[in-house]
């Protein structure tokens, strides 16, 4: 079944914390799914910097040394590319905040550090300059080690996910970055049947990817599109005519969200729109906490598709 | 007169207070339904709920002889399999409002999400404004009633059974066909529509009448293409 949603604060920021906004979502859609829960969180760091989260299966080490040899090796990997700013480690990610680069968009540049990092044996949940991807087994409270609920931003999207297609493992949740483009982020909601003819003409273009799950195609399809120049409301039109199956998806971006949904109307989405912020998730009951009279609420169409952006 | 609070109640809880409402009064009000899921499943005695805000999937569910009223949204297949009474959302409501109805009145004043009254068996469905995507699909008897536009492949593949539309009918199912309302459907619309006071009808409203074309009936290899695009 799983649980999506998403939220955009249209002056940028509030005094409710962005992480506090998704934590509310998620643990109500936790009648959806419990077998994973992710968030992509939008923040704010200078032009440049970025920020790397990467998963470290915490079970796979006996001791701290092990750890400190995992995080030692991933470091001096990653410093044959780039300067490290910081590390931080908490629950089963790391995050890697790297000094000033030129261009945040050198997807080059990406692309090996991914490469870098994964020849490592440890999977990167993502790069952006304000996207950081956090993600783990269960529900919504599982999310606290990483201390979610104070993070401070401007937008970004959550999922429960019930596991149908792949087995349980936070490898298979979402959100799903769309490596190695920094920034781009998908959570969705529904099958798709066409995926694997999708990967093969991207794979044949040079992207790699981390699994062989439905809803990864789509974030990097979309990244695609606005790499050739569409907007991401073209890109998420044209989505809907090349995606073949169910869908609600929502996708980000470092300048905001939007979302598709299928020709058939097949899976839920119900949108909160009023002057300060828009939210959407799979059910209203997710959005109850946060709507009051000045509060537009509607739940869009077959073939929908809207964008808000910065 | 018996006020439910949802509030740090289960859902059989609250289904139970419902019953015992009715019972007592003929009468529950329900506060804070909070668009939680299964309320008001199974009800069979007359008498009149009320929920006092939005609720979730399947509310009203198999409902006989009882009369609900919802101040808020619905989810997903409110008034679903609905035997008898009457079902009123002052909202909207989401995907398979009404399906496989047998009986009853399912009344939406607001929008319908996509396959509203699929599967119809008889009873009434009146919609304030518009459906989605293949509303009335697959009726078999019955009357549905559409103020607003309906969405793509509208009345694919009905059997029997009569839908009014009143807004844009652009894109109509598979043997859907428009014909001519007789003085008797007109009336029987307007009574609906004064009835429930359905907002924002014009004067002299000019409902469309779309009916069964009955040509997926019987296999016809003459009309094999439209066997292909049906099936």
């Amino acid at each position: 079944m799983c649980g999506i949603a998403g939220f955009f604060y249209k002056n940028g920021e509030s005094n409710i914390p962005l992480g506090r906004r998704l934590t509310s979502m998620a643990s109500v859609l936790g009648s959806r799914g419990l077998d994973g829960t992710g968030m992509a969180l939008y923040g704010e760091l200078p032009d440049g910097h970025l920020v790397l989260r990467i998963h470290l299966e915490s079970n796979r080490f006996n001791e701290q040394a092990e750890i400190d040899l995992a995080i030692s090796e991933i470091t001096s990997r990653l410093e044959k590319l780039v300067a490290i700013n910081n590390i931080e480690y908490t629950g089963n990610i790391l995050r890697v905040e790297l000094k000033e680069i030129e261009h945040n968009n050198d997807i080059e540049l990406m692309a090996k550090i991914t490469s870098a990092i994964e020849d490592s044996g440890t999977e990167l949940f993502s790069i952006g300059n304000s996207m950081e991807i956090i993600k783990d087994i269960g529900p919504a409270v599982e999310l606290e080690d990483y201390k979610v609920t104070d993070f401070q931003g401007s937008h970004g999207l959550t999922h429960t996910r019930l596991a149908t297609e792949s087995r349980v493992d936070i490898c298979y949740s979402h959100p799903f970055w769309a490596r190695p483009f920094p920034d781009i982020a998908v959570v969705h909601n529904g099958q798709l049947t066409n995926h694997n003819k999708l990967r093969r003409s991207l794979q044949r273009r040079g992207y790699e990817f981390s699994t062989t799950n439905d809803s990864e195609v789509i974030a990097v399809f979309i990244a695609d599109q606005l790499l050739n120049g569409l907007s991401l409301e073209e890109s998420l039109s044209q989505s809907i005519e090349k995606l073949d199956g169910t869908f609600t998806y929502l996708i980000s971006t470092s300048d905001g969200i939007g979302f598709a949904k299928d020709r058939f109307s097949t899976k839920p989405l119900i949108v909160a729109e009023n002057k300060s912020f828009v939210a959407m998730a799979s059910e209203e009951v997710a959005l109850h906490s946060m709507i009051s009279d000045d509060t537009d609420l509607y739940e869009p169409t077959a073939k929908a598709v809207q964008t808000w952006l910065r | 007169m018996a006020s439910i609070d949802c509030n740090g109640l289960s859902i059989k809880e609250i289904n139970q207070a419902i019953r015992q409402g009715l019972d007592k009064d003929g009468e529950s009000i329900v506060e804070n339904p909070n668009s939680r899921h299964n309320l008001g499943v199974g009800l069979d005695q007359p008498g009149r709920v009320v929920f006092q805000g939005s609720v979730g999937y399947y509310c009203g569910g198999m409902l006989k002889q009882c009369n609900i009223e919802i101040n808020g949204n619905a989810g997903w297949s409110v008034a679903s399999d609905m035997q008898s009474g009457t079902v009123i959302v002052h909202g909207n409501s989401s995907a398979a409002a009404g399906a496989a109805m047998r009986g009853g009145t399912l009344i939406v004043h607001g929008n319908s999400g996509p396959r509203t009254g699929i599967s119809q068996k008889a009873g009434t469905i009146v919609i304030g404004k518009n459906v989605d995507y293949m509303s009335g699909f697959v009726m078999q008897r019955g009357l549905m009633v559409v103020c607003g536009d309906t969405g793509a492949a509208f009345a694919d593949s009905i059997y029997e059974g009569k839908l009014f539309v009143l807004g844009s009918t652009d894109d109509l199912g598979n043997d859907a066909v428009i014909t001519d309302s007789t003085e008797d459907d007109k009336l029987t619309i307007d009574d609906l529509l004064s009835k429930y006071k359905i907002k924002g009808i014009p004067q002299t409203p000019n409902f469309k009448k779309i009916v069964s074309g009955k040509k997926l009936y019987n296999f016809d290899k003459s009309d094999f293409k439209l066997w292909r695009v049906a099936l």
